[in-house]
């Protein structure tokens, strides 16, 4: 579905990906995980177009993505739900939704549905909504562009606990969809990912299916710091 | 009463500067480029109607023809800047200016070799020469109600169309549009060729009311700035509030205060920075 290899990029003169490489079979979620700094969201934003690839290949399907301008690419069916959410201030829910449909199985109703609390807000304007509420609105902006691919940088951050339950309950029901999710979350991580990847230093250095990554502590110990 | 007169004299000023400086707003909020061709723009306007049609009056139909045709004149102006500005979309707003301001006196030296020199104004068409209640001109009534109308419409193109969501959303996050897989270069053309169209019809509009001359098109430059400024830039709410306020200030100064006025403007631009530094709709960055 989607093949990254040998890719590398960066900004001005600092290069943050090396030769990073994965796979992403179709249908799957994805968690790439690593410390900070490490080049995650420099790999989606890659990825997105939105930092130009150096060298190296993406393809996804028969398309080869490396190159193309980020409109382009979202034309081929990548969408981004952006860290810090980026949501369009001025414009209500209701329009930024409107604005975002494209043809496909996602419709608007279909994105209140799978966020109740975003169509109580739907004729606010995206700097009035929460943090948790402005993460809903990324994801159904998203969503709506019927996405082959979606690319999800740290959905989590800064959102309270009870509303990262709620995110990881509508992101999980995503079956089938093939996702990329970077998450310093751990908990939201494995609890929406089939499979796991941790990056060091602009490269992926391991790679392991949900459930094995849950009895390797030691992997979680060695790529993340953390002891669980 | 003459106060009363004057009063309603700046509505009819600012309502001819919102339509000028409200597409130097957008242009700039969506492109990040300083128009300093816009009174340029205005001029141009001004000179095709004097040009067409001289200074005698016109029956209405004809000066509304003259008006299409400045607007038509400003959607090809408007796609020669926006061809020109392109090269420079990442340098700095200095590189813009130079070129945009050497566009604008290219563009009005043009105007004054193919007319003259000299003072022209364009005559209020038939219908609209007269006065209303007594002495007022009804030609500043008519510019009254076209800004408005185009206030109105502009306000609800951008406030309650898809495409108006789409503007304001290319001002937001360019990228992120462009990551939904929107053309976003072709939202930019557009805002600039309306902008510019708006501007050249500015100029049709303002013919009976502003002298047409040599140096017509710093002076408005000068005056949409202050309002674009004073409004908060990228906003049209300001722009038109901007407008009618610079209008009046304007208008009240060079009745009241003459040898002031021109001090005025500036002073109530500066009074309104220290109250809003981001001006009066503008957003704080």
């Amino acid at each position: 579905m989607l093949t990254v290899e040998a890719l590398t990029s960066g900004y001005g003169q600092g290069q943050v990906l090396h030769e990073a490489a994965m796979e992403l079979p179709p249908g799957k979620a994805v968690a790439v995980l690593g410390r900070n700094g490490v080049g995650k969201t420099t790999f989606v934003h890659t990825l997105m177009g939105l930092v130009k690839p150096w060298s190296g290949s993406i393809r996804l399907g028969d398309d080869e993505l490396a190159g193309l301008d980020t409109r382009q690419i979202a034309r081929h069916g990548v969408r981004i739900v952006p860290q810090g959410r980026r949501v369009y201030r001025s414009l209500t829910v209701e329009e930024t939704l409107a604005i975002s449909s494209g043809p496909g199985e996602w419709t608007i109703e279909r994105v209140y549905e799978l966020f109740p609390s975003l169509a109580a807000r739907r004729g606010h304007r995206g700097d009035q909504l929460s943090g948790g509420e402005q993460e809903m609105l990324a994801i159904g902006r998203a969503l709506l562009g019927n996405p082959r691919l979606l690319l999800l940088d740290e959905p989590s951050e800064g959102l309270a606990p009870l509303v990262v339950e709620e995110l990881g309950r509508a992101l999980s029901s995503l079956e089938g969809m093939s996702i990329i999710l970077v998450e310093q979350n751990l908990h939201l991580a494995v609890a929406v990912a089939d499979e796991v990847r941790c990056m060091v230093k602009g490269s992926f250095v391991y790679q392991a299916t949900t459930a094995e990554f849950r009895r390797d502590p030691a992997a979680a110990k060695e790529y993340l710091g953390v002891g669980s | 009463m003459s106060l009363l007169v004057t009063a309603f004299d700046g509505i009819a000023f600012g309502c001819l500067l919102f339509v000028l400086a409200v597409g130097l707003t957008m242009i700039f909020g969506l492109l990040d480029v300083l128009n300093l061709a816009h009174g340029a723009l205005y001029m141009a306007g001004g000179y095709l109607a004097f040009l067409v049609i001289g200074e005698v009056p016109t029956s209405l139909a004809v000066f509304i023809g003259v008006a299409l045709l400045a607007v038509v004149a400003g959607l090809v102006l408007g796609g020669g800047l926006s061809v020109a500005i392109r090269p420079l979309t990442r340098r700095g707003h200095l590189d813009q200016a130079l070129l945009t301001m050497g566009l604008a006196i290219l563009l009005s030296e043009f105007l004054l070799q193919v007319a003259d020199r000299g003072f022209h104004s364009l005559a209020a068409p038939r219908g609209l020469d007269g006065s209303i209640a007594g002495s007022y001109p009804a030609y500043r009534v008519a510019v009254i109600v076209a800004g408005l109308a185009i206030a109105g419409a502009t306000f609800w193109i951008f406030e309650r169309t898809r495409a108006g969501a789409l503007v304001r959303a290319a001002v937001d996050d360019p990228e992120m549009l462009a990551a939904s897989g929107v053309n976003v270069r072709r939202i930019r053309l557009s805002v600039v060729l309306a902008g510019c169209a708006l501007a050249t019809l500015a100029g049709v509009l303002g013919g009976p009311l502003l002298n047409l001359r040599a140096g017509l098109d710093t002076e408005v430059l000068v005056l949409a700035l202050i309002v674009i400024v004073v409004g908060g830039l990228a906003s049209i709410r300001g722009a038109a509030l901007g407008a009618l306020l610079i209008g009046q200030v304007q208008t009240l100064g060079v009745a009241l205060v003459p040898e002031l006025a021109a001090y005025l403007l500036f002073a109530v631009m500066a009074a309104v920075l220290l109250w809003r530094p981001a001006g009066l709709f503008g957003r704080a960055t």
